[in-house]
């Protein structure tokens, strides 16, 4: 304990009593992040303000190798935010500056702790955006969604964070600052360790700033909404939309639990249906109408038995809230205290079969589960209710979750499309790495934590078991 | 708003809350506190958590709770629906049982029970007036901001409105959201034999948090039903205009929307269809009505924790108010309008900032 109280003592010499803290009631509200789990409790809380405050911390814990947990807004879905035992969290939150726009050069400059809302309201003022629009898009924080490399509804066509970081300042666990990439459209620096830290769940280093390219906002949206009487009818959709050259901005899916939540959490009056597509198709305003008159067309063909396409704002606003509400109406209206929710992602062409498998698969078990997801990109969230209370439930509920999972990879897909994998998918990446008979790669990715943290003290417990 | 049981509380903070943190975007302490999670809505529920833990004595979360402007934004965006503010309240409560309260709630409080109003001021006896319409004033208005109450009062009387005024007491808002709620109860039956004897056709007031204490925090908390009807001025204002046609704007100006009114009362339209009505043009912020942020003066941080009120006044004035480049302010409250006054002038930011019945005067 002597270290402990020795590096306590370093870091409030060298930061100040106003951003170390170890008083037991704020370690403890810094126990937790969205996940729902909880593990250790922190040691101290370190609130970094800069990139010197993000270096003086790493130098002490790297001295004393104390586990260092990084956080941002606290929204991982997975525990990756969740400090060990006696680690110092390490909070982003106050970097919050947007330290350039430079729309001619396409990227903008953030610090880890800026929102992706409060980011995008910025970049809106000059007609552009970082697409990737994780559902936590009002809470997170931009540093978050690297780490975690979050995607959200418009994956299908602009993919995930990976797709649009340009180049990250990054502080190592040894406290030596590295410049990763560089903010320019093509850039060959070697092997690419900007690519590794993202999505690296805060085991490599410690993401100070960020360079992010930026897109032009699309110039006109036209919003479909289908309904269908077969679950597997709506997921085949997506394969006619990919055999006639059409990439929705977004395709969303929602079986009939979540309409009905979202209908009784909204009072949206939303039709019934066994399950519903809600889609956009952006482009030139001259060509978005064609464009959205040939998906309504390939709905009817998939068996929607209702179609309706819509550029009135109204009527857009109303199904873009009934979307952003299913999660929320999902949790809101919940039977259960406790929700698993399942990031799984599949080849666009196996999703009827992946749809079949959730609800076989639930009902064997006999938990409730519920769907929705991108179902343009494959990613699909089935959200598995349980009760922690309840330990045979619990149990089924594991279970149901960890092979909903198998079942996407046997399908050639993965566990994980844009969660991260934490504490909670820890478990089925082995499977997944299993069944690819990829074990191997395990190895590697341990030894390149290695070559990064040889002290391990870089969020410890997280990804590997 | 309502006072849990434990069990209520025990299921929201452990089984209910999920932790997703959408509530902190909404809270304007948070910001003050560069977003230290302890100082924010996802953080309150978890210590809430922690006390029903025993992980921590309810003493050392004092400050936490009754730092809490009780603004509901943080309910509005909780996916979950989650009653954040019956949360505080109920700690606040158990706090303040325990006599565990900031030191100057303590005088607030006697000064209450004492004087019949939050400032400790001798009460002005009224002389009875004549009228048919209860203008009801509120502590902040009588004590604190006089000329507000005499513009409400003028601007009533202009508009041919037979309003009398009574020798008021405090309506108990401050004793209920502080978490004295028997003492509440005690200055509610007074307050309630107060408006029987007055015997008005109707009440209307010019204070959200008296409306808002009527209106909710009596039925919810107390459980007391006032058999009276209870207009906010701009309600009233605005039936008495309706007939207006909406005349060429000749100014620009921003409307804040106070929390107690918007959030809690549900009154967002009619201040701004007044203020059209005689010639404004009301630019919207971003965040407004039911999602506006709260300025920091409530849930008695004016009177308990002012530099945080004031700091988060600061925000909103730079974040949100001073980017759509215009130089006055009008709210319905007279806590945001001193609140928003007094960060201007500390801060140096050159800002007018009126009260609703003062902007409408101005152009009648």
């Amino acid at each position: 304990m002597n270290s402990y109280r020795q590096a306590l003592s370093k870091l409030k010499e060298t930061l100040g009593d106003s951003k170390v803290f170890d008083d037991p009631k704020i370690l403890y509200a810094y126990s937790f992040d969205a996940s729902g789990l909880s593990s250790g409790r922190p040691f101290c809380v370190v609130r970094a303000f800069s990139r010197e405050d993000v270096v003086a911390t790493l130098k002490v814990a790297h001295k004393y190798s104390i586990p260092v947990t990084v956080r941002g807004s606290g929204t991982s879905l997975t525990g990756a935010s969740i400090p060990s035992e006696n680690s110092i969290v390490l909070d982003l939150s106050p970097m919050n500056k947007i330290i350039e726009v430079n729309v001619v050069d396409g990227y903008v400059v953030v610090e880890p702790g800026v929102r992706l809302d409060d980011l995008n309201s910025e970049l809106a003022k000059y007609g552009y955006f970082v697409p990737p629009d994780p559902a936590s898009s009002s809470t997170c924080s931009v540093g978050g969604c690297v780490a975690e490399d979050a995607g959200g509804m418009r994956g299908a066509k602009y993919g995930t964070f990976r797709n649009w970081v340009l180049a990250l300042e990054v502080v190592l666990p040894d406290g030596e600052t590295v410049f990763l990439g560089e903010p320019v459209m093509k850039c060959r620096q070697g092997l690419s360790l900007l690519h590794l830290m993202i999505g690296s769940e805060g085991l490599l280093g410690v993401i100070t700033k960020i360079y992010l390219k930026i897109w032009p906002l699309p110039e006109k949206i036209v919003r479909l909404l289908a309904l269908f009487n077969r679950v597997e009818d709506a997921g085949r959709v997506v394969a006619e939309t990919r055999r006639n050259g059409i990439i929705p901005l977004i395709m969303e899916f929602l079986d009939r639990n979540v309409l009905k939540f979202v209908r009784e959490a909204t009072g949206l009056n939303l039709p019934e249906a066994e399950a519903a597509i809600i889609a956009d198709v952006d482009g030139p305003s001259e060509a978005v109408w064609r464009y959205a008159e040939k998906l309504k067309k390939m709905m009817e063909r998939c068996g929607a038995f209702y179609v309706k396409a819509s550029d009135d704002p109204s009527e857009m606003e109303k199904l873009y809230t009934a979307r952003r509400a299913a999660y929320p109406a999902c949790l809101k209206l919940r039977p259960m205290p406790a929700v698993l929710i399942e990031d799984i992602t599949v080849p666009p062409s196996k999703i009827p079969e992946m749809l079949k498998s959730i609800y076989i698969i639930a009902e064997k078990y006999s938990v409730p589960v519920v769907v929705f997801g991108h179902i343009g990109d494959g990613n699909l969230h089935p959200v598995i209710y349980t009760d922690p209370r309840k330990p045979d439930l619990w149990s089924r509920a594991e279970k149901c979750f960890e092979e909903i999972c198998l079942a996407a990879v046997r399908l050639g897909g993965t566990i994980a499309g844009e969660h991260g994998i934490g504490l909670v998918k820890r478990k089925v990446l082995v499977k997944e790495l299993e069944e690819r008979k990829s074990l191997k790669a395990l190895e590697l990715m341990k030894k390149i934590k290695y070559v990064f943290d040889s002290k391990g003290i870089m969020n410890p417990g997280k990804v590997f078991l | 708003m309502k006072i849990l049981s434990e069990s209520e509380l025990e299921y929201l903070v452990f089984n209910y809350c999920t932790r997703c943190g959408f509530c902190n975007t909404a809270c304007p302490i948070y910001e003050v506190f560069s977003r230290l999670e302890t100082k924010g809505p996802r953080g309150r529920i978890l210590l809430a958590r922690g006390v029903a833990e025993n992980l921590f004595d309810i003493n050392s979360v004092v400050e936490e709770f009754y730092s809490c402007a009780l603004c509901g934004g943080c309910y509005v965006k909780c996916p979950a629906g989650l009653d954040t503010m019956s949360i505080v309240l109920t700690l606040r409560k158990n706090l303040a049982q325990k006599s565990l309260v900031p030191r100057s709630l303590r005088k607030l409080i006697a000064n209450v029970l004492d004087k019949g109003n939050i400032f400790g001021k001798t009460p002005v006896k009224e002389t009875p007036r004549k009228g048919t319409i209860l203008y009801w004033r509120g502590c902040m208005n009588i004590f604190r901001v006089p000329e507000l109450s005499k513009a409400q009062y003028t601007l009533l009387k202009k508009l041919g409105v037979n309003v009398y005024t009574v020798s008021e007491v405090c309506c108990g808002s401050p004793l209920i959201l502080a978490g004295f709620i028997d003492e509440a109860k005690k200055i509610a039956e007074l307050v309630a034999n107060i408006l029987e004897s007055a015997n008005p056709q109707f009440i209307v007031t010019g204070c959200p948090s008296c409306l808002h204490c009527f209106t909710k925090l009596y039925p919810e908390v107390l459980g007391i039903e006032l058999p009276f009807e209870i207009k906010h001025i701009s309600q009233l204002l605005n039936e008495l205009l309706s007939f207006r046609n909406n005349p060429e704007p000749v100014e620009e100006i921003v409307y804040h929307d106070p929390c107690e009114l918007a959030r809690h009362c549900g009154i967002i339209n009619e201040p701004r269809e007044v203020l059209r009505k005689v010639g404004y043009k009301v630019i919207e912020l971003k965040k407004r009505g039911l999602e506006a942020t709260c300025c920091g003066g409530g849930g008695l941080l004016w009177g308990l924790y002012t530099e945080y009120a004031l700091k988060a006044a600061l925000i909103k004035l730079r974040n949100e108010i001073l980017p759509l480049g215009l130089h006055k302010v009008i709210t319905a409250c007279p806590t945001c309008l001193l609140n928003f006054k007094y960060s201007a002038i500390l801060h140096d930011i050159d800002i007018e900032v009126k009260d609703l019945a003062e902007a409408i005067l101005e152009k009648l």
